[in-house]
């Protein structure tokens, strides 16, 4: 399940359940939806409900995040447990997307 | 091989197949007393090598894709085994980033994945004629 809501600037993309190859195609076609239509710049991904993710997940957010930086924006991410945050670390995403410890330092940052 | 219990399923090539996939392992290496985080691992491991033979092994006819595992003692083993065109390169596409599909969004992660989240990785190929991973991991050790 997805939900948006538009905070600063930015839409706030959360996540439920599981991001595996699958459910990817489905969430890259609605975020790319709502994005567009919001007409906002920013992209911040709230992970906090999210169970499980391998890398066709960071396929996924890696693919958001070329988008979303064609038109200048920025793309954050906060609310990873554990599991989700090793996999993050190990592909990098860090060192392009700014990984928050909450929703609040996400939206300040 | 002497094992002390083995399952073997076969799946169609499919990526939605990827979550049975690893549900299955879980269930298996439960046997073991395996930490959370041997869990979790074990997951993405297998859902990864699933995927990448569900995106690569076969074009539009499909195929079957194999999941074996195997406990001996506190090693889980996990085979996953296609027929499907194979890898010319392995090394190559062992590198991290590295993929055949530039255009579909994939990572390129797959096999670095799961050489970081098991404690082996060995990839065994041959063109025309399948590929197979055979993974391992010691379970039931305390988290750190």
């Amino acid at each position: 399940m997805i939900k948006f809501k538009r905070a600063a600037g930015a839409v706030v993309v959360k996540i439920d359940g599981e991001i595996d190859a699958e459910s990817a195609k489905a969430l890259r076609r609605r975020i790319d939806m709502e994005y567009d239509a919001l007409g906002v710049k920013d992209m911040i991904f709230d992970l906090s409900n999210v169970s499980f993710m391998d890398s066709p997940g960071i396929g996924m957010m890696i693919g958001r995040y070329k988008r979303v930086r064609a038109i200048g924006g920025r793309v954050k991410i906060f609310g990873a447990d554990k599991n989700v945050g090793r996999i993050i670390e190990l592909s990098g995403l860090g060192g392009i997307m700014r990984v928050y410890k909450s929703e609040k330092a996400a939206m300040e940052g | 091989m002497d094992w002390d219990s083995c399952v073997k399923i076969e799946l169609e090539a499919k990526e939605e197949n990827a979550a049975l996939a690893r549900v299955i392992a879980a269930a298996f290496a439960a046997r073991m007393n395996p930490t959370l985080n041997e869990t979790e691992d074990v997951k993405v491991a297998v859902s990864e090598a699933v995927t990448n033979a569900a995106v690569h092994a076969y074009g539009r006819e499909g195929g079957i894709i194999v999941l074996e595992a195997y406990l001996k003692g506190n090693t889980l083993t996990v085979v996953v085994r296609d027929f499907g065109r194979g890898i010319e390169d392995i090394e190559k596409a062992k590198e991290p980033l590295f993929t055949t599909s530039p255009n579909e969004e994939r990572s390129g992660l797959g096999f670095t994945v799961m050489e970081s989240f098991m404690d082996s990785l060995h990839i065994k190929s041959c063109p025309g004629k399948g590929t197979t991973v055979v993974m391992t991991k010691e379970m039931g050790k305390k988290d750190e």
